[in-house]
């Protein structure tokens, strides 16, 4: 029988995964040492059929099968890494990406309803897995905010309409986070929606990552240095004058001239990492945007957040108090024990994988001898004989 | 005088010039042109090969000490005062020849006053550049191009510099029947003498730079030194015609000189006429328009008698 394993599904919004998603790709090490296996959104986006994932219109339904074979493979390959020592035991999958929400940016079909085909695109990758738990965690984003990064992600993409021509349900409150999570919430399986504002990322990534690897068991486990000074706590994106250049300079350029003045405007015109996406809304429109959310996103903090102020995405001074609510990771009392653990537990889960490999060229009648005697010995023993076996081959 | 034997003769001098070089009094060789055509050709040489000109007694004013801004700090024009001073000085070094190249000495191209033509404020330069070198032996070279050629340039040039404008809104702001070089030329040489004033034509590509630079020294007994002209700079590329739309189109989001230099060294690396058709070639029926407006002129000025070689013939 299959082990069945507890998925955490991190699904964005988009600024969340542009922070978390090179943070966990550096933590994965770490992360295969405790028993979870990462996998990221873009690696599924990847994946050969991947056409065949529900993320959009133009899915190619036959690939269907077959995508999910191969999310099932490439979890299924994370998980031997992860935790091949203990392959009986259920072990924690997380998965994040915005693209668990539906392929492509935020832009005019989202005018139906906030990531259309958010439902359809999470099924599919639930289905593909042996799973007996499924947590979503939401980061939220406000609808001002979100609208602009949108806008400069798909300036980036090539773009070069106005704001109001390319998300031109701007005044219109549908990006309502509300009908999103219900949604997220009826497909089968999954247990809990964790929702929480992307704001509090201005505590800095690593506290913010604590959140979410608290969903995994992790919280205070990792040690951060590997992210180096400072990550920063917002995407890379153009410049209010990046903006205006790519909209005067891309409708003149395509193909391989397109990617030359990209790299061009990204070198000299990105805005500064440390204070976030320019302000491209006009302060009035800003603040009709602000007013057409406001019921809504009360709502929402109340229900799905009542640990935080209900009026949290109100205005500036509100939205900017959540990055105040974060602890910092205690990083310094943990360090040494996962350092340990580190050096431990990849060891072990690499002789692991060599003891399987070995037992695969021995007869099954021999085979089951040997089961019979890790029944008796306990796997800590066949643990050690396989640390052991491997540190001789590796210094052979 | 005993006869010099080929250990005296410097290099770059043949051996009768060489022979004449204690009693020649030193000349001055005074480029002027409007700015696409030769000035900065002829400063670059002189700069970047100094210790070697300096060898065999020629010495470069840099451009600095040769022009000055105008009242309204717009335009460059001849600075009298420096450029005396700097005459004065060089020419008080015995068999140092003294060489000047600055295309914008005689005030901007264009922009006069409706009806003006080229040069509309170089009466004022003309006075001062005699007033500075009235007791020395002098040269004026002055170098000319095709309008065609004139007006691809300067476009090209105002396109750098930061201008919205496409060719044909900047072509509105120019008089095309008013592109002679005569009314220029006639003053100078009504200002210096006809014997002083020589014409030249900078070609586009390598090689013609090279020979005009070894006519243009030539017209001051100064030979060229193969090292030198071996070196020289090649003509700036222009840019392809997206390069263009691609320029037009950010200059208005641009807010600062570094930033527009950086674009331009971008598009110049990307998207110059390398990479697709020049972008700053006027529309045939225009260009033809004006070459047969302007070439008999044009055929007059670099006719022998007037040219850069007869001028060297008869020193």
């Amino acid at each position: 029988m299959t082990t069945q394993h507890d998925l955490v599904l991190h699904v964005g919004m988009p600024r969340a995964n542009a922070l978390i998603e090179p943070a966990l790709i550096r933590l994965r090490p770490q992360m295969r040492a405790l028993g979870v296996a990462y996998v990221s959104g873009a690696q599924l986006e990847r994946l050969r059929h991947a056409s065949g994932w529900h993320g959009d219109r133009f899915v190619v339904r036959e690939n269907g099968a077959a995508f999910r074979r191969e999310v099932s493979r490439a979890v299924r390959a994370e998980l031997e890494q992860a935790g091949s020592l203990w392959r009986r035991r259920p072990l924690a999958i997380l998965i994040s990406g915005d693209q668990l929400l539906g392929r492509g940016p935020i832009g005019p079909r989202d005018a139906e309803g906030l990531r259309p085909y958010a439902e359809a695109a999470l099924r599919d990758v639930i289905t593909a897995l042996p799973v007996r738990s499924v947590r979503v965690i939401l980061h939220t984003e406000r609808q001002d905010r979100l609208v602009e990064l949108a806008y400069l992600r798909q300036l980036a993409a090539g773009h070069s309409g106005a704001l109001e021509q390319q998300l031109p349900y701007l005044l219109e409150p549908v990006l309502d986070y509300r009908d999103l999570l219900k949604r997220l919430g009826s497909v089968p399986q999954v247990t809990d929606v964790i929702v929480r504002p992307v704001e509090m990322a201005d505590a800095g990534v690593p506290a913010f990552l604590n959140g979410v690897l608290d969903a995994v068991g992790l919280r205070d486990e990792l040690s951060f240095d590997v992210l180096g000074p400072g990550p920063q706590t917002h995407p890379q994106v153009y410049s209010a004058q990046g903006a205006a250049l790519a909209r005067a300079m891309y409708p003149m350029v395509q193909g391989d001239e397109f990617f030359l003045v990209r790299q061009y405007l990204t070198d000299n015109y990105s805005a500064a990492l440390e204070y976030g996406p320019p302000e491209l809304l006009p302060t009035d429109v800003r603040a009709r945007v602000l007013a057409a959310y406001s019921e809504s996103n009360r709502t929402l903090f109340e229900q799905y957040m009542p640990d935080l102020l209900s009026d949290s995405y109100a205005d500036d001074v509100t939205t900017f108090a959540l990055g105040n609510v974060l602890d910092q990771p205690r990083r310094m009392e943990r360090a040494t024990r996962t350092k340990i653990k580190l050096a431990v537990c990849n060891r072990a889960n690499r002789a692991s994988r060599t003891g399987r490999r070995i037992l695969r060229h021995i007869p099954e009648h021999s085979r089951t001898a040997l089961d019979g005697v890790r029944r008796q010995l306990g796997i800590g023993a066949l643990a050690t004989a396989s640390v052991l076996f491997h540190r001789r081959g590796s210094r052979q | 005088m005993p006869p010099m034997s080929q250990a005296d003769v410097p290099p770059g001098r043949s051996r009768e010039k060489a022979a004449r070089m204690p009693d020649r009094e030193p000349t001055i060789l005074f480029h002027v042109g409007a700015v696409p055509t030769a000035g900065w050709l002829i400063q670059r040489c002189l700069d970047r090969h100094a210790e070697q000109w300096n060898k065999i007694g020629v010495v470069g004013i840099p451009q600095a000490g040769l022009v000055g801004s105008t009242r309204s700090g717009a335009n460059l024009t001849l600075d009298d005062v420096t450029f005396a001073a700097t005459i004065n000085e060089l020419a008080a070094q015995q068999r140092t020849d003294v060489i000047a190249a600055a295309g914008n000495a005689l005030g901007p191209t264009f922009g006069g006053p409706p009806g003006s033509g080229l040069h509309a404020d170089f009466d004022e330069a003309i006075t001062l550049l005699k007033k500075a070198t009235q007791r020395y032996r002098r040269l004026i070279v002055l170098s000319i191009c095709p309008q065609v050629q004139l007006l691809e340039r300067h476009y090209a040039r105002a396109i750098k510099s930061g201008s919205t404008a496409t060719l044909d809104e900047w072509l509105c702001g120019i008089d095309l029947d008013n592109l002679s070089w005569l009314p220029l030329h006639e003053k100078l040489v009504a200002a210096f003498g006809s014997e002083v004033v020589v014409t030249c034509k900078l070609g586009d590509h390598a090689e013609a730079h090279t020979e005009f630079l070894r006519e243009f020294f030539a017209a001051g007994d100064v030979e060229l030194p193969e090292a030198i002209g071996r070196k020289t700079p090649r003509p700036v590329l222009g840019l392809s015609e997206n390069g263009v739309r691609l320029a037009i189109a950010a200059h208005p989001h641009l807010t600062s000189a570094r930033q527009r230099t950086e674009l331009h060294a971008f598009l110049n690396r990307h998207f110059s006429e390398l990479d697709g058709p020049r972008g700053t070639v006027l529309p045939p029926s225009v260009g033809s328009r004006i070459n047969a407006r302007y070439h008999d002129e044009l055929q007059k000025l670099l006719a022998p008698e007037s040219a850069i070689e007869a001028a060297g013939a008869t020193r």
